[in-house]
């Protein structure tokens, strides 16, 4: 399994990283530190024929920010699964990211039982 | 310069401040594996004038403070305020991981950790009025020998900019502690009021 973390926190990617590795050990995880980073990622991953099996995108980052870092990743490869993890819980961004089939959208706690929940129903997909 | 407000008024803050910052504590909860007591204090409007006498009673001899705008409706900051070095609490969010040695590292863990409860407490109280806001990059202060209230106005500026605050929030865990406020510009209050007429009808929100 190849996982992308976008996130401009080097202990948000960690602490998410941690998560990801004990709810799927031997997953392949790549980082990015900010949208723009995180979108050029994807792209060479598709145009590779390698794509990422799940994104995981911060919201308030620099040079581009997550919803406009998913935008530009629909544009790229529209049924990708990406989930949002970030502190900014507003309904309205909530919606705006569900408008764009993000996969989940969860807040930024280091909820292991929901990502290890979230690795399982790729799996099983 | 500041004003009472009325019991109804009082009311709502206290309450939506009270659901963000549970929200924040939750949020906290869960990054250091430890119950978060809480503890509040009277919500209050003060103008610009009346800021400092407020900021700096709340946190005498702070150490540090991050701070995060959000711009939307109306403008405001959210404030965390640390009493001592931080660091114990980024101590706490990476048990079990080896600490990162250098300072940029770590201000990059205070500011995520900042970023987390800013938006948790600002994105809840947003959600109970209906609006959305967008945020800025939190931004992190030492005390160098200036109040909280001297951090606020580089951002505010000086002028006769009335602010609404609401204050302090203290957050405690395992003899950590920090404090979260709030603060809302301009008509940050009206849409309070607006919503509450809203939601329960124009008697319920009438000013005494």
């Amino acid at each position: 399994m190849r996982i992308l973390v976008v996130d401009d926190s080097m202990m948000s990617r960690m602490i998410l990283m941690k998560n990801i590795s004990a709810a799927a050990p031997g997953a392949v995880i790549d980082q990015a530190s900010n949208g723009q980073q995180g979108v050029d990622m994807v792209r060479v991953s598709v145009e590779k024929s390698a794509p990422y099996n799940i994104v995981f995108l911060d919201c308030l980052m620099p040079v581009v920010d997550g919803i406009q870092a998913l935008r530009q990743i629909r544009v790229i490869d529209p049924d990708r699964p990406v989930v949002m993890v970030t502190a900014n819980i507003q309904n309205k961004i909530k919606e705006e990211a569900e408008e764009l089939k993000c996969m989940a959208f969860l807040n930024k706690t280091g909820d292991s039982a929901a990502i290890a929940a979230l690795l399982k129903s790729l799996v099983s997909v | 310069m500041s004003r009472a407000l009325t019991e109804i008024e009082v009311d709502i803050l206290a309450e939506s401040m009270n659901i963000g910052v549970g929200q924040a504590a939750s949020t906290l909860s869960m990054l250091t594996s430890r119950k978060i007591e809480i503890q509040m204090h009277r919500v209050k409007v003060v103008y610009a004038a009346g800021l400092q006498e407020l900021l700096g009673g709340c946190s005498p001899g702070w150490h540090s403070c991050i701070l995060q705008r959000f711009r939307g409706p109306f403008s405001g900051e959210g404030i965390c305020v640390f009493s001592v070095d931080p660091i114990e609490w980024v101590e706490l969010i990476m048990a079990g991981q080896e600490l990162p040695v250098d300072v940029e590292s770590r201000n990059d863990i205070l500011l995520e950790m900042g970023n987390i409860l800013n938006s948790n407490l600002i994105g809840s109280v947003m959600n109970i009025l209906g609006l959305c806001v967008e945020f800025d990059l939190p931004r992190y202060f030492r005390n160098n020998n200036c109040s909280v209230f001297d951090v606020e106005l580089q951002v505010v500026g000086d002028g006769d900019v009335q602010l609404m605050l609401c204050t302090p929030i203290g957050l405690t865990a395992g003899g950590r502690s920090l404090e979260m406020m709030l603060v809302l510009e301009g008509a940050g209050l009206q849409y309070f009021t607006d919503m509450f007429e809203r939601q329960f009808g124009p008697q319920t929100a009438k000013k005494s």
